[in-house]
């Protein structure tokens, strides 16, 4: 038995594997997707790297050597700050917490949305009423607003962040995702399934899940990118943590001491165009893994 | 001078495989000559490229195919014509009657304006330049395919599938072409309107002096309409004759194949009878058909039941009464077949037996207790009957292997026992053998009936003590036709496993059926032994359903007059 079960476990992973090699081979012919793709893989590297490249002493403010506002040098590449700390090593810390709040928000606003939108999809009559009216009043709530409200309720921190975002852009997927879950259940496999005897749990996680995954994953890298703007936007209206860098406090401690009106233009430069790269990145990829899923959007 | 000659035809696709670029064969080496004011049928299994070499008349082919040869229409060589000479000869010489007129037709557009277009593009050629010609042309057209000219002011959706195969049809003969080219111009149909149909077409052809190819996967239809029929396989002609010799005495076995899949009904040489099994309570089996230890069904012993069914539904200007106090058993291994045209109700009733809807009054039955829709009962229910859908490909997840799909209900019931074990039982049963090469198989790696055959397995694993199969081989070939209810056939003489079959195809049930049930706008009109109802029917309905049956309206024997009757 346990021979014959493992043979079968093979077959099935040879298949998978077989699979992810045809989804590379089709990702990796998309070149603005590959571009993307090691973009934000160095991106990730160097936020990884920053006790390395940029000893966090480099940052205390007592220890510094440099003078304040100083433009780009050979010693300070991208310019110094207001409080003389080098703006490469901010930049490379702050993608540190741009990226976890980018990623962890997704991941909630993705959970959310991918079972809310299932069970509103594959439940009906009064159950689905109530689902709908709930994603409807996130929909149309003004995210910002209720971030902002819901931060100064909880207290300003990355983890109040990651939830602000989390809970205000899962509506959009719970949306995509009940569709996608209405047009897999009203195939024929599904009724078969029911007339073996299945459950609820059976149907949604055997047969709703694998059909609605692949939408998911496309839709996370997307919503990887907006997340960062919405972690800089709230960043930037101060309800981050204070004692952490991110591009956002960047942008607003910039802001703070007017190095824009007092044309110290490498610290408002580099943080807004971090954020474009990275996002930029997260976007291409996404766009080339949803061609690869949907092959009708090849070639437009 | 013939209408259209094919003159050593070959086409190929050129199409990417899975080590590079691959050719494939769809027409190979085609001769054929189409006279003047006759009517050819070509029959052929799905793939056989029959639409091909249709397709090809009018250089409608794909950018990727590649034609050598030659075809000669009314004596012009089509692949060498020019772009603006091959505009004048589309639909003026030769025009298609398209497959699936639900699709082929603009959604948006009135009717009397799609039929207008081809009119306005060869505006030059004839007589219909301004408006008032057009509309009065468009009125003549409907009326030639028996429709009001008031019809032309609808939109598809507002007619029936019969309408809208009418509609086009009055497209293709705009122009007044020689040449109509039919590209399965009934499949999608039930068998009442398909018949009329075909009579609208038979009838313009005959009054017209038009050529008519006509292509099918059913030779009793292409017999009902032509006078000759050519049969395809793999790209090549392997029989060609006039329709009677080729319907009554085939040479080639795959026409044989192609013409026992749709029995005469009435004769009892396919009467419990497929190629490949005999159930020994057939008429005339042989001795050694007769061995086995099968016993015949008992009709007292009921396995399900339906006691005053119905089902409403609420529709659009009041509720719509899909099932109507409807009263039926089923006895344990009895084949029964529920045969009605499309709309009657049949597969609701189906699904109510299924418990998969809410009756709305009324109750099922199962081993004389009724149905309770708590889960844990329904559970129970579900592992004693077994549903088997229409189309196989859409009734299979396609992410799932063959071990999977069949896997999935014994685990959902966490049978005892060895599951690897159940499903190669399950699958020798359904005749997938030897089992082992289909286990890790996924369904687009299968044809359409092994396909049909995974999902009868995947009922099979259950044990079931009945089955219940909606049209099971409504969306399958000919030939294929054939082994899934000689499977069928077989199951019920040697497992004892009855079946509720429902069908909109009398043949079947004259094939494999103990009993048949009729229905009509929601209700049972007639039931009762096969030899019973098809060769006397009691009922208007049924007399109607038999008469359309194309097979009775070719082959001339005493069978065929006895039940032609009707209508």
């Amino acid at each position: 038995m346990s021979t014959l079960t493992t043979s079968r476990r093979s077959v099935a992973t040879a298949r998978r594997v077989q699979r992810l090699r045809e989804v590379w081979a089709e990702f990796a012919a998309n070149r603005a997707g590959l571009i993307g793709l090691v973009l934000l893989g160095a991106v990730i590297l160097l936020a990884f790297l920053a006790p390395v490249l940029a000893p966090e002493e480099t940052l205390n403010v007592t220890r510094i050597t440099s003078a304040q506002n100083e433009p780009p040098t050979w010693a300070n590449p991208l310019g110094t700050d207001p409080a003389g700390r080098s703006i490469l090593a901010m930049l490379v810390w702050g993608a540190r917490i741009s990226l976890l709040v980018g990623f962890a928000a997704t991941a909630v606003s993705m959970l959310i949305g991918t079972v809310v939108g299932m069970a509103a999809g594959h439940f009906t009559g009064v159950t689905q009423g109530v689902l709908m009216r709930v994603i409807d009043f996130f929909l149309v709530v003004p995210s910002l607003v209720l971030a902002i409200v819901l931060s100064s309720v909880i207290g300003p921190g990355v983890a109040t962040i990651v939830i602000a975002i989390g809970i205000t852009s899962w509506a959009g997927t719970a949306r995509l995702v009940r569709s996608q879950t209405l047009s897999v259940e009203s195939r024929a496999y599904i009724e078969r399934s029911w007339a073996l005897g299945a459950s609820d749990a059976h149907v949604i996680g055997k047969h709703v899940l694998p059909a609605v995954m692949p939408l998911v994953l496309a839709n996370t890298t997307l919503t990887v990118g907006s997340a960062i703007i919405a972690e800089s936007t709230l960043s930037f209206l101060g309800m981050g943590d204070p004692g952490q860098i991110s591009w956002g406090s960047m942008l607003k401690a910039a802001l703070d001491t007017g190095a824009a009106t007092g044309g110290y233009w490498w610290f408002v430069l580099t943080p807004g165009i971090a954020i474009v790269l990275v996002v930029l990145c997260f976007t291409l990829v996404g766009r080339a893994f949803e061609s690869v899923i949907n092959p009708t959007l090849r070639g437009r | 001078m013939p209408r259209l000659e094919f003159k050593d035809l070959r086409v190929t696709y050129a199409t990417q495989g899975e080590d590079g670029p691959r050719t494939l064969t769809a027409v190979d080496g085609v001769n054929l000559v189409v006279e003047p004011g006759s009517t050819l049928g070509l029959a052929g299994e799905s793939g056989c490229g029959k639409s091909t070499l249709a397709m090809s008349v009018l250089r409608l082919l794909p950018a990727n195919a590649k034609v050598e040869g030659s075809i000669l229409l009314g004596g012009e060589n089509v692949p060498d014509l020019s772009w603006g000479r091959l505009r004048t000869v589309r639909w003026t010489e030769a025009s298609i009657v398209f497959q699936g007129a639900m699709h082929s037709l603009n959604p948006v557009r009135k009717v009397r304006e799609q039929i207008a277009e081809a009119l306005r593009i060869h505006a030059k050629a004839l007589p219909y330049k301004d408006d008032a010609a057009r509309d009065a042309r468009v009125a003549e057209l409907l009326e030639l395919v028996d429709l009001s000219p008031a019809k032309g002011a609808s939109y598809p959706h507002e007619l029936s599938g019969g309408q809208k195969q009418r509609v086009m049809i009055a497209m293709a003969l705009a122009c007044d072409p020689e040449l109509i080219i039919a590209d399965e111009p009934t499949t999608a149909l039930d068998v009442i309107v398909q018949a009329q149909v075909l009579n609208v077409l038979t009838a313009l052809v005959a009054s017209r002096g038009l050529s008519l190819i006509m292509i099918s996967h059913d030779l009793s239809v292409l017999a009902a309409t032509c006078e000759r029929i050519v049969v395809m396989q793999q790209g090549k002609i392997v029989e060609d004759g006039p329709s009677a010799d080729v319907m009554r005495t085939p040479q080639h076995p795959h026409t044989q194949a192609l013409a026992a899949a749709f029995p005469l009904i009435g004769d009892p040489a396919s009467r419990l009878r497929l190629p490949g099994y005999t159930a020994p309570d057939a008429p005339g089996a042989t001795a050694q058909e007769k061995a086995g230890t099968f016993t015949a069904p008992d009709p007292a012993d009921v396995v399900l039941e339906a006691r005053n069914l119905s089902v409403t539904f609420a529709g659009r200007g009041g509720n719509v009464k899909a099932v109507d106090s409807v009263n039926l058993t089923c006895g344990r291994g009895e084949i029964v077949a529920l045969v009605g045209q499309s709309g009657s109700g049949k597969t609701t009733l189906a699904r109510t037996m299924l418990a998969l809807q809410r009756p709305t009054s009324g109750e099922v039955l199962f081993e004389g207790k009724a149905l309770s829709h708590n889960r844990k009962a329904l559970k129970d229910y579900r592992r004693s009957v077994q549903f088997v859908l229409q189309d196989p490909s859409a009734a299979l997840n396609p992410k799932h292997s063959v071990y999977e799909a069949v896997a999935e209900g014994p685990r959902l019931h966490k049978l005892p026992g060895n599951e690897r074990e159940i499903v190669t039982a399950a699958l020798r049963k359904a005749e997938l053998n030897p089992p082992e090469r289909f286990l890790a198989a996924i369904p687009q790696e299968l044809s359409g009936g092994q396909r049909q055959r995974v999902v009868i397995a995947g009922a099979l694993a259950l044990d079931p003590e009945f089955l219940v199969a909606d049209e099971p081989v409504a969306s399958l070939d000919a030939s294929v036709r054939a082994e899934i209810l000689a499977l069928l056939l077989r199951l019920r003489c040697e497992l004892g496993l009855g079946a509720l079959v429902i069908t909109h195809d009398l043949g079947l049930a004259w094939n494999i059926a103990d009993r048949v049930v009729v229905m009509f706008d929601g209700r049972i009109v007639e039931e009762g032994r096969v030899e019973d109802v098809l060769l006397n029917p009691q009922h208007e309905y049924t007399r109607k359903l038999l008469s359309v049956v194309p097979t009775n309206n070719v082959v001339e024997d005493d069978a065929s007059v006895a039940i032609g009757a009707g209508s």
